[in-house]
């Protein structure tokens, strides 16, 4: 009787995505939201997601959902990831907080593969952080990490 | 200008939007104790959360620890080479010990000896200073590389796998004087498996070379477990750690309950761990076909290695476990449906 229930979804962009009950429940986020909500419970927000992320989330959850085993799947998984650094980071937060751990593991490890190998000044290129040390203090990890790092 | 900013400024949110536990999660992933040693100076946000990284593995590279050697020594280092340089840990009689016996080129090995010593004795602490909440750990030590070499004219093979607690529990070794892959032959149905006919006898210097074997395979892992105690002893967030080498050749492991033993044993110490007196079952096959694996093994030997003290009747279904490649299982099921095994005793050393 409820098998082709949907849930909307909204972003924090106002964004509107209707999707099956099932594909929403990928996300243990929602699925706690929709047990705990009550049985008016069918638009749900997800404000620390926008609507771009959310739609490509979306996209993940159905894949997985639909056809989980299905042989393609790795090669869609290995295709997912290859955005530019900004769409996989907005990924790894949305899928951290909407509690998705497939896409958790696969957006992190991907991350975490591109610090693998690089040096200090490569790294900060890559990901453009920030240095909050004061001059001092750049000194002291310098001589602490002379032999290792800056060599 | 002013576009300029802002761009930057978006360049600047991306790991800045993250929660740290998001980040946490990502470091826990990198894992490599190099990469998150140079996270670790990029911002203070990231020196914290890379201290408190849980998982880590640390791969010890010849030209980190070495940069003054020449390439020459570094290259070409066959597999009995990487044993010597492991065992260099040890006590200077029984390095000198060592040497003579496993060796094959010993004068290039006496001149990088003492500095190798130093620079190998000192680094995995060092490298691990960052890290106050270390609770896995994974070590891997340099090795020459890659499958059994082919320049390596006799082809010969020793692998290992060692498990400690505080002291050793019990150690499998796989050797052969030579090993010659090929293609793996498919299976046909039906056909009967001939028995084995050879003699398995072994003369006294074939058995000698395997006790040498067992001896330095020993040593090795006795190196390691030294190795480990001065980690564990360092890091008091560790639960399990295990030691592995580049060409594979050694493999030494420790749970967690092995490691809370070990630590409450340590006030004190020997130079090294002291190997107990050992009860040794052995089993050979001068001539071993592999065909599911593909390759022919010469002087085939499986030993598995436990404390004479602690009876325990599960060596066949330890040796089943200890080695992961296709190769080495089946030789290991091969060797032990041979019922004729031989039984050795060694005292402590």
């Amino acid at each position: 009787m409820t098998s082709s229930k949907t849930i909307v979804l909204r972003s924090s962009d106002g964004a509107t995505f209707e999707v099956d009950e099932a594909v929403a429940l990928h996300s243990l986020m929602i699925k706690h939201r929709i047990e705990t909500g009550g049985a008016d419970s069918t638009t749900i927000d997800v404000p620390e997601v926008t609507g771009n992320t959310l739609s490509k989330v979306i996209e993940y959850c159905k894949k997985h959902v639909e056809a989980p085993n299905s042989d393609d799947l790795k090669s869609f998984d290995t295709d997912f990831v290859k955005v530019d650094q900004a769409v996989l980071c907005h990924l790894a937060k949305a899928s951290y907080y909407m509690n998705i751990k497939g896409l958790l593991d696969l957006s992190s490890k991907t991350i975490a593969d591109m610090f693998k190998g690089k040096t200090v000044e490569q790294i900060r290129e890559t990901f453009h952080i920030k240095n909050d040390f004061t001059p001092e203090e750049e000194e002291e990890l310098r001589k602490e990490n002379s032999w290792n790092l800056f060599v | 200008m002013g576009i300029e900013d802002n761009s930057e400024q978006q360049l600047l949110d991306v790991f800045d939007m993250l929660p740290d536990a998001l980040v946490f999660e990502i470091f826990n992933r990198v894992q490599d104790a190099k990469s998150l040693s140079a996270c670790a100076v990029l911002c203070k946000r990231f020196g914290d959360l890379v201290a408190q990284t849980h998982n880590v593995s640390l791969e010890i590279t010849r030209r980190n620890t070495l940069p003054e050697l020449s390439s020459g020594s570094g290259s070409g280092w066959d597999m009995n080479k990487s044993k010597g340089f492991v065992g260099r840990f040890i006590l200077k009689p029984i390095h000198a010990l060592f040497h003579r016996i496993v060796s094959r080129r010993p004068k290039t090995c006496s001149n990088c000896c003492d500095d190798d010593e130093d620079n190998m004795f000192r680094l995995p602490n060092d490298l691990l200073k960052t890290f106050n909440e270390i609770r896995s750990l994974s070590v891997k030590l340099p090795g020459h590389d890659g499958d059994i070499s082919p320049e390596n004219s006799s082809g010969a093979l020793l692998k290992w796998k060692a498990e400690f607690g505080k002291e050793l529990e019990s150690c499998v070794i796989l050797g052969a004087t030579g090993f010659h892959k090929s293609e793996p032959k498919p299976k046909t149905v039906g056909e009967p498996i001939p028995p084995v006919s050879v003699s398995t006898h072994l003369t006294n210097k074939q058995l000698k070379k395997r006790v040498i074997w067992m001896i330095s395979c020993l040593i090795a892992s006795s190196a390691r477990h030294h190795m480990l105690k001065q980690i564990i002893s360092s890091n008091r967030t560790i639960r399990d750690v295990k030691i592995i080498d580049g060409s594979k050749q050694g493999n030494i492991q420790m749970t967690e309950k092995q490691v809370v033993e070990l630590r409450s044993t340590m006030a004190g110490e020997l130079d090294r761990t002291r190997v107990p007196a050992v009860t040794i079952k052995m089993w050979y096959m001068p001539m071993l076909e592999l065909p599911g694996s593909g390759g022919v093994m010469k002087g085939a030997t499986l030993a598995v290695i436990r404390p004479t003290a602690v009876a325990k009747d599960d060596d066949v279904w330890l040796a089943s476990g200890a080695f992961e490649e296709d190769f080495a299982a089946e030789a290991v099921r091969k060797l032990i449906e041979n019922k004729k095994s031989y039984t050795l005793e060694m005292n402590s050393f």
